[in-house]
């Protein structure tokens, strides 16, 4: 259930952040004026192996700056639909019908990135072709070692992106397994996947699980089809356009866990009630989506036991709930090798309080008020950043920030404005990020936004034609971990041109797909095929750029 | 299906904050002594049809507190278990594997109920049966009007409770796969009423093009077969172990009304992050009650929310912050048979309440860390405010809608309990404060007594001790339909409960064989047993002895 939430979440927020061409300018028009622009789309709803229409497909035409404001259509026994009275602007056609893949529509067809539709002044798109590719599906039984069935364990299905490469995607998450420990993913693109099947992590520690001197201790841990640990190993799924693939049972393997114990210092007896200790893998790669991880809480005697711990390296984290809002108080870091970890120390940190001040540069008063900043440890390994709304006055306050190095971003900008620096305790910061770990009671900073970044537009091609719904990804040249927010994508219109506002000043690669590129930032790996068409590029403030840039065909490895 | 699991979690909150036996005195001498004094449990775990053992069970054993211990054993093939070193106190027995229903010792349903299993110094527990009552499965599928899948679909499960009289809980959802299919397990055996609720708009919430005098229709929430009248739904009866195949719902459609309006009192940038959702007033209605009916705040100040069925509503204004959304504005709405327009939802700051409680008499009592909730008395879901009481035994909420409260509280020290709210320099009927009238900021005083009541006592069923039975103590007459007000403890393996931290008064108890998540989240469950619950008058510091016969479906009055 969480899991349907969750990826409801995750979809729309993907297709909003990949997406950031803003909406054509729209002027105060009075209404009387609005009518006579509104445009019109027509199509047909086809499907994309045999050509024949789909009736009654679910048609959603979404701007892609989301707002509330959605227009809908469902399609006729032919498959024609009709969507009027459209503003103009940059949408994107979105189609919902059981039995197909939930996609935008693509100009290159079914199952590639999505081509947004960029609508001017009474505008008519006629003869839309939306093919609809058939979904596939993998089911399967997750077992134990005596070939019982294993009821809700995770399912985490990657997608192999490219031949012979070793970058993955998410293809679906969030399944579970169901009383008689079957699952089933679906909503599958044509391709090649992994299947990974992950129990509970339970870390709480009951009596009869306490150190006993040299116990060999056993739980489960996450498991590729058929039944290894490491993803190399795990074989692939091939699974074809509207295919459902059966029998990928995944049994689960036993792994040597040990126990991290120690004790919390610097808590009162009130507190120590409320307290429970989580712990976070550092290395997030393929690290697989759980359902849930059971947290034990602190004892009275301020203790605390993790039990079924793997190898690894690991945040401890301390966390003090207070009304549904746990805060973390504490944190160290653990390497488990081959043997139990006693003697940890969790010392209750009071964490920073960080007042911070948003000003944008050459203006005295600057609509900054609702910009959303985080605050992310530049070492991996904390996924929840600590985060901000900026008040109406340009402050923003952040309690409880724990001793650590974080990069700084800023969301949800005005357009054509960017983080030019942020300032820390009377210095200019290096790469925008913070060191805190020095630092104790209080800290201020500022962050200084400029209205004056840079543009890249231009047009992709293929073979000399236009190639509409690409994907292009703008990359700092060097890429620095420090900098995630200098990454932009965008997907071409419907021409085969593209946009890219809010570009921070400096060098930059960009590179051009067929597929989307989504994804790239995790994977150093996945921009290979795509080097020798790479375009570099020199931003400067207020700069805009034009670039023609040729679709790389070494990327190719998806079937249309 | 966030909806029950929110109920559901509020629930376990109040129970497992309601429930405070004392820590097990803990001294030097204590742990020198203390291998002595552990004890011990051994038993088999059984199929409750055949008899049968089963194998590979797991059992846990937790301490009934806050910061409990717990212990664990896996029975082996002739279905024994073992678990030892077991520190004196009181424990609950719990149970899991597939196939099985997940349970606690004791107890005949699924739920919190079950033995409480009282370990006294160097006691031994031997040969305890645990029989494991398989469990009850229904699949089905969801169709639309032309008979095609529906996929995603929740599926809500609720269980008739035996008297009849009311609808009992939820038992939880699942959602329909791709296919239409859904599949509901681990239940016990009963009549269950199924239902459907359509799958929230994927690609975000959609407006349509729409003319103004088109009729909107849309699908609503059905219950099987094809109802939506929860009177005229078929119950499905599941006996043990039993699969119950073919439930099919087809998803009914009824005319939709749309409710449209402005925000007043926002800035340019409040807008950006407002959210509109519409709740029922109806508490009642709110357990059947499924997602949906939400907006997002234009920039201009407008909203639209599409699809929402007649009915009376409360539309909550959210501001998106740090966190949690806070509600900043609240409207009621009430939808018949059109469209409902022209709704000004009004941004208000909200009150300030600063409080401080404090504990009547001379004792030193830590109230540090006691917890405070304030709950609209009408409506659900987005009024509920939380707050720490400090140190100094002050607390302070902040963004307080303009509403009538009532104060619930958790984690008290023993033997204490709420003796009066002061507000205004009044003291506040029912422990319930009027913030209607109230602007910018206030004050409120809390009372605590530490001469509670305890009531407790022996149940008996056929003259025997009845294990495993909940015992609710509810206050006589009830107090609204507000569950903290509730006490409540199940019998341990004698038969025998006590419930402590009662406030003096008039109550009615009550001990029913059914869980206490049916009872308590259905307030109508218990009512047709009234005139066969025990009466009991509770005075400061004042210990009760009562014994109960267990409540039969044929205690019930008539209807």
């Amino acid at each position: 259930m969480r899991i349907a939430f969750l990826l409801f979440l995750v979809l729309p927020a993907a297709l909003g952040c990949v997406q950031q061409i803003p909406p054509a300018a729209e002027s105060a028009a009075p209404e009387t004026q609005k009518k006579e622009k509104l445009c019109r789309i027509t199509g047909r709803t086809v499907h994309a192996l045999t050509g024949e229409p789909v009736p009654r497909v679910r048609l959603i035409l979404r701007r892609v700056v989301m707002d509330s404001r959605n227009l809908g259509a469902v399609s006729d026994a032919e498959g024609r639909f009709v969507i009027e009275k459209v503003e103009p602007g940059m949408y994107y056609l979105l189609a919902d019908r059981s039995g197909f893949l939930r996609r935008a529509y693509s100009s290159r067809g079914s199952g590639y990135s999505p081509t947004p539709l960029n609508l001017t002044a009474n505008q008519e798109v006629d003869d839309l072709r939306f093919q609809l590719m058939p979904q596939g599906v993998i089911t399967g039984k997750v077992l134990d070692e005596e070939g019982e069935p294993v009821q809700e364990a995770s399912i985490n299905v990657f997608r192999q992106v490219y031949a012979g490469g070793r970058g993955r995607t998410p293809g679906a998450s969030g399944e579970s397994t169901n009383d008689v420990g079957e699952y089933r993913a679906a909503n599958l693109a044509p391709g090649r996947y992994i299947v990974q099947a992950a129990a509970e992590y339970d870390f709480r520690s009951e009596e009869t699980t306490k150190p006993k001197k040299d116990e060999v201790r056993e739980s489960y841990v996450p498991t590729f089809y058929p039944g290894v640990t490491d993803p190399a190993s795990a074989a692939t799924v091939e699974v074809g356009p509207g295919q459902e693939v059966s029998g990928i049972n995944i049994t689960l393997r036993k792994s040597r866990v040990y126990i991290i114990s120690g004790k919390v210092i610097g808590a009162t007896a009130s507190e120590l009630k409320m307290m429970n200790v989580s712990v976070r893998s550092r290395e997030h790669r393929m690290r697989p989506m759980v359902s849930s991880y059971v947290s034990p809480r602190v004892n009275p005697d301020s203790s605390f036991t993790l039990a079924n711990v793997q190898p690894g390296s690991y945040n401890i984290v301390l966390m003090l709930g207070e009304g549904g809002r746990p805060q973390v108080v504490g944190r160290t870091t653990v390497d488990v090798a081959e043997a139990d970890v006693e003697g940890v120390i969790l010392q209750v940190g009071q964490g920073v309080v960080l007042s911070g001040l948003v000003r944008l540069e050459g203006k005295e008063k600057a609509e900054v008020h609702g910009l959303r900043l985080t605050l992310r440890p530049v070492e991996d390994g904390e996924p929840f950043p600590y985060t901000a709304i900026v008040k109406e006055d340009g402050t923003f306050r952040i309690e409880g920030v724990m001793p650590d190095r974080y990069s700084v971003a800023v969301y949800d900008l005005p357009e054509g404005a960017y983080l030019k620096s942020v300032r820390f305790g009377n210095h200019e910061a290096p790469d925008k990020s913070v060191d805190l770990s020095q630092t104790q009671g209080s800290g201020s900073i500022e962050l200084i936004l400029s209205p004056y970044a840079g543009t890249v537009e231009g047009l992709v091609s293929d073979d000399g034609k236009p190639a509409p719904g690409s994907s292009v990804l703008l990359v700092p040249d060097p890429p620095k971990p420090e900098e995630p927010y200098k990454w932009k994508w965008v997907n071409c219109d419907q021409n085969g041109w593209f946009e890219i506002k809010g570009v921070v000043p400096g060098e930059y690669k960009l590179y051009a797909s067929k597929e989307s590129l989504s994804g790239a930032d995790e994977d150093p790996e996945a921009l290979k095929p795509f080097e020798e068409k790479a375009v570099k590029v020199t931003v400067a403030e207020r700069g805009r750029e034009r670039v023609e840039i040729e679709l790389a065909k070494s990327g190719d490895a998806q079937t249309p | 299906m966030h909806t029950p699991s929110l109920l559901l979690l509020v629930l376990s909150a109040a129970l497992a904050c309601a429930q405070q036996p004392p820590p097990a005195a803990e001294s030097a001498a204590y742990e020198t002594q203390k291998k002595e004094k552990l004890c011990r449990i051994t038993g088999r775990t059984l199929h409750s049809q055949t008899g049968e053992p089963v194998r590979k069970v797991k059992l846990i054993l937790h301490q009934m507190r806050m910061e409990s211990k717990s212990y664990s054993a896996v029975s082996d093939a002739e279905g024994k278990f073992s678990i030892d070193d077991i520190e004196p106190g009181t424990y609950q027995l719990t149970a899991e594997r597939a196939g099985f229903l997940r349970q606690s010792y004791g107890s005949r349903r699924y739920g919190f109920s079950g033995t409480a299993l009282t370990l006294m110094t160097g006691q031994e527990l031997k040969d305890l049966e645990f029989k494991l009552m398989p469990q009850g499965v229904i699949t089905g599928k969801v169709l639309d009007e032309e008979g095609e899948p529906v996929r995603g679909a929740f599926i809500n499960v609720t269980r008739q409770v035996q008297s009849g009289g009311g609808r009992g809980a939820g038992m939880g959802g699942e959602q329909a796969n791709d296919v239409g299919d859904y599949r509901v397990a681990d239940l016990a055996p009963g009549r269950y009423i199924v239902q459907a609720n359509p799958t929230p708009d994927f690609w975000g919430r959609q407006e349509g093009v729409e003319k103004s005098d088109e009729v909107r229709e849309a699908h609503v929430p059905t219950f099987y077969p094809g109802v939506t009248d929860a009177a005229s739904a078929s119950a499905v009866e599941v006996g043990p172990g039993q699969e119950v195949s073919g439930i099919n719902i087809t998803l009914r459609k009824s005319r939709v009304y749309r409710v449209s309006g402005s925000v007043s009192g926002a800035t340019a940038g409040q807008l950006k992050m407002m959210n509109l959702s519409l709740s029922p007033r109806d508490r009642k209605a709110m357990v059947m009650f499924f997602g949906g009916g939400g907006a997002r705040a234009n920039a201009d100040g407008t909203f639209t929310i599409g699809k929402v069925q007649p009915g009376s509503y409360n539309l909550s204004l959210m501001l998106r912050g740090d966190g949690r959304p806070q509600v900043v504005g609240r409207a009621p709405v009430d939808v018949g048979e059109a469209d409902v327009e022209g709704v000004v939802v009004r941004v208000s700051q909200g009150l300030t309440l600063n409080g401080f409680v404090r504990v009547e008499g001379k004792e030193k009592i830590e109230i540090h860390g006691v917890r405070l909730m304030l709950r609209p008395t009408e409506g659900i879901g987005f009024g509920m405010q939380n707050a720490m009481v400090k140190e100094d035994g002050t607390f302070r909420m902040d963004g307080v809608m303009p509403d009538r409260y009532s104060i619930g509280t958790y984690n008290l020290p023993e033997g204490t309990y709420l003796k009066s709210v002061r507000f205004g320099n009044q003291d506040a009927p029912d422990k319930s404060v009027d913030l209607s009238q109230a602007q910018g900021s206030t004050s409120i005083e809390l009372v605590l007594s530490p001469n509670a009541g305890t009531v407790e006592g022996l149940v008996t069923d056929d003259e025997k001790p009845a294990q495993g039975i909940s015992v609710l103590l509810m206050p006589d007459p009830p107090i609204a339909d507000d569950p903290s007000q509730t006490k409540w403890a199940n019998t341990d393996q004698n038969g025998r409960f006590s419930i402590k931290g009662v406030a003096p008064g008039d109550y009615k108890l009550y001990a029913s064989a059914e869980s206490l998540t049916d009872v308590l989240q259905d307030p109508d469950a218990l009512r047709p047993f009234e005139e066969k619950a025990v009466k009991v008058t509770v005075s400061e510091k004042g210990r009760e002895q009562k014994e109960l016969t267990l409540l039969k479906p044929e205690d019930a009055r008539p209807k």
